[in-house]
């Protein structure tokens, strides 16, 4: 064996894992540092790590039931068990029953076994599956949805003993690519004038955004202590890269980024008939209730309430949304330091319903921002002029077109520098790009719990999973560049589309922790 | 590959029925996805499936926990594939299935040559480098699987890595 082979063969001993004596990881290191042959191998051998490690799940059929029904069978235990449904055989072969494919469920990272398992979604032991279906067919919603108009009905429980009840409506729009508006109007009869009505404006186009309504009081306290002031809160523009806030109210995309703590209520019939509620807490499905973010009055939420989720099983677009006091001991303490009532769980504190839904484009003028200074989005030619850098973009787009192309105009420390806009429907991927003197540290959303992982090009790239804040994220590194992407799209489209931007990302000087092998 | 608790396996092997079926349900993804990567076939994959939890219902009392219980029940599906691949009526099925293992690489011509080049390795390395690239196995228990020695699989495993970055440099001079 010559020292090629012995290097090699050490450097696949350790990408496995294996101990490797000291010795042997010696010579191996030495000669790698000399010998470009062997760093191919390296380099080549993470590659095909990363093709079969990044990459979604292939349908699996849950085949428990007729397992088990052929052992009963085969040991003469028949009717231990109810006996099998209709759509399997009874004998030990299989009826073939076309599947659908499981949610594209994300494998970054990970060892393609650890995956959740799919199949037939209707029993109710299957539970993770359907949601994972649910998942699936909301992503893949996101981008036929180009317009939407809806009519929302508020009821909300519970903000103080003299206004037990409000009742709120809420007009929905969006128009591709990324417009949205929300307007709530404040229906409840206050017992005096002392109260001010929850009513409140929320426009954005691209990435600019405004806001108005009355500055927020926190809801506990009584209104004595917090006069009612009518203040306008004017957020004309966000230079972040970030998810879009209304989006989830018109699907939810974010919110159901993962089946993870999302369960399917009933018998779990995703047959496309009918409405299908998911049960989730409310910590999770935050983003589907922007409004609450935008000012006014409303009363306190526990993370941990309990949130059913119904939406359309046809489009996927949701319903209603109903939120129930969580049945947890620590909800008390929380009833408790907010000055509550103990609150029963089967009574809805907050529940959000469609009145009317239409598909069809509201008129492009509702989306006007009020007030100038927002930056107008310019040709990428006149971009690179503004910016001084001729900004990257993915040559791979799946589909999504460049919609808006800006240079935000206050500058700061982690701020981009230039941000692109890619839209399909409601799918978005936006890159903001930094270049110059500041791109020391990574941008944006690449958080602390950011994971490391190795592109198939073999350069590094940062991921950040979606939370409640953000879609997808995926950072690039570079001594003159930082790259940040983010998007709605399931994370293996994501990085698709970001193995080909023309960037090779280095190791960031205040790495995040590496995702283990 | 997760071992199952080890209670349930306990109840399995006295004949616990609902024991068993949380196995199955346990366990069912990992030997489904281990045939169809040697099958290359869905249907010859759920059948090697069933077959594999009808086999180990019968054998479980004999298992001794001398290794992993995932390890003899991957063994087992290893054995049940080999079976239904020696008594399939042809091959056609090979052609239709596209190969699953690649489909990370974002190079659609990377991912050709590297589904050929693993499609072409011999099947003990392929099944070698499935155990420990793709589900995850020590050498020690992808040997146990295997049958073989702990040497063996290191030696497999980097031949089937060499065959596929052959596939790729040659993929990288053409492109």
């Amino acid at each position: 064996m010559n020292i090629h082979e012995r290097t090699q063969g050490a450097l696949s001993e350790r990408m496995d894992g294996e101990y490797l004596a000291a010795g042997a990881a010696n010579e191996a290191e030495t000669h790698l540092a000399s010998c470009s042959a062997c760093r191919s191998f390296s380099d080549r051998s993470a590659r095909v790590r990363t093709a079969v490690r990044i990459r979604p799940a292939e349908p699996i059929p849950d085949l428990t039931e007729p397992i088990m029904a052929a052992i009963e069978d085969a040991s003469g235990n028949r009717g231990f068990r109810r006996p099998p449904r209709g759509r399997w055989l009874q004998g030990p072969k299989l009826t073939r029953r076309r599947l659908g494919p499981i949610a594209a469920a994300l494998v970054v990272g990970l060892v393609a076994g650890s995956v959740a398992v799919g199949g037939p979604w209707q029993s109710p032991s299957s539970g993770s599956v359907a949601a994972a279906a649910v998942v699936r067919n909301v992503q893949a919603a996101a981008p036929t949805i180009s317009s939407y108009q809806a009519q929302f009905s508020i009821i909300e429980r519970g903000l103080s003993p003299v206004v037990p009840q409000r009742h709120l409506t809420m007009d929905v729009a969006f128009l591709a690519p990324g417009r949205f508006r929300i307007d709530v109007h404040d229906r409840t009869v206050y017992p005096s004038n002392v109260w001010t009505p929850t009513d409140l404006t929320y426009i954005a186009d691209g990435i600019s955004t405004f806001t108005t309504g009355p500055s927020g009081c926190p809801s506990q306290l009584p209104p004595d202590v917090c006069p009612p002031t009518r203040a306008t809160i004017s957020r004309p523009t966000r230079f972040d890269v970030g998810a879009p806030l209304a989006a989830d109210l018109i699907l939810p995309v974010t919110t159901l980024s993962s089946s993870q703590g999302v369960r399917v209520l009933g018998d779990g019939d995703l047959s496309g008939q009918g409405p299908v509620e998911v049960e989730l807490n409310f910590a999770r499905a935050a983003p589907m209730l922007p409004f609450l973010a935008l000012g006014g009055t409303w009363r306190p939420f526990f993370a941990g309430d309990r949130v059913v989720l119904t939406l359309d099983g046809t489009d996927w677009i949701p319903r209603g949304v109903t939120v129930y006091p969580s049945t947890s001991p620590d909800r008390r303490a929380w009833e408790l330091r907010f000055g509550l009532p103990v609150e029963a769980p089967s009574e809805p504190i907050l529940d959000v319903q469609a009145t009317a839904f239409d598909r069809r484009p509201p008129a492009a003028s509702r989306f006007v921002i009020p007030g100038d200074g927002t930056p107008r989005s310019t040709s990428l030619a006149h971009l690179s002029e503004d910016v001084g850098y001729v900004p990257v973009t993915p040559t791979q787009t799946l589909g999504l077109r460049l919609t808006s192309a800006v240079a935000p105009p206050l500058p700061g420390p982690a701020v981009p520098t230039s941000l692109l806009t890619y839209t399909k429907g409601l799918s978005y991927v936006v890159v903001g790009q930094r270049t110059g003197a500041g791109a020391s540290a990574l941008l944006g959303s690449a958080d602390s719990g950011a994971r490391q992982i190795t592109l198939p090009d073999g350069g590094i790239a940062y991921v950040s999973a979606a939370t409640g804040d953000h879609g997808n994220v995926v950072s690039l590194h570079t001594p003159v560049t930082d790259l940040t992407v983010e998007s709605d799209l399931p994370m293996t489209q994501l990085l698709s589309i970001v193995a080909s931007i023309p960037l090779r990302g280095q190791a960031a000087a205040a790495a995040p922790r590496a995702a283990s092998p | 590959m997760q071992d199952p608790d080890p209670r349930v396996l306990a109840r399995a092997r006295r004949g616990d029925l609902a024991a068993f079926e949380e196995l199955v349900r346990a366990c069912q993804a990992d030997v489904y996805r281990f045939a169809l990567y040697l099958t290359r076939d869905p249907r010859m994959a759920e059948d090697v499936t069933q077959e594999t939890f009808l086999r180990t219902f019968r054998f479980i009392r004999g298992f001794r926990g001398d290794t992993k219980f995932s390890s003899w029940l991957l063994r087992i599906a290893r054995n049940c594939s080999m079976d239904a691949l020696r008594h399939s009526p042809d091959d056609a099925a090979l052609d239709e299935t596209p190969e699953p293992v690649a489909r990370g690489l974002a190079d659609p011509l990377a991912r050709a040559a590297l589904a050929a080049a693993l499609a072409s390795v011999p099947i003990e390395q392929r099944e070698t480098f499935l155990l420990t690239e793709v589900l995850g196995l020590s050498y020690q228990e992808a040997g146990d699987v295997l049958g073989v020695r702990v040497g063996t699989v290191k030696s497999r495993m980097f031949r089937a890595r060499r065959a596929l970055c052959l596939a790729l440099a040659d993929e990288e001079e053409m492109g």
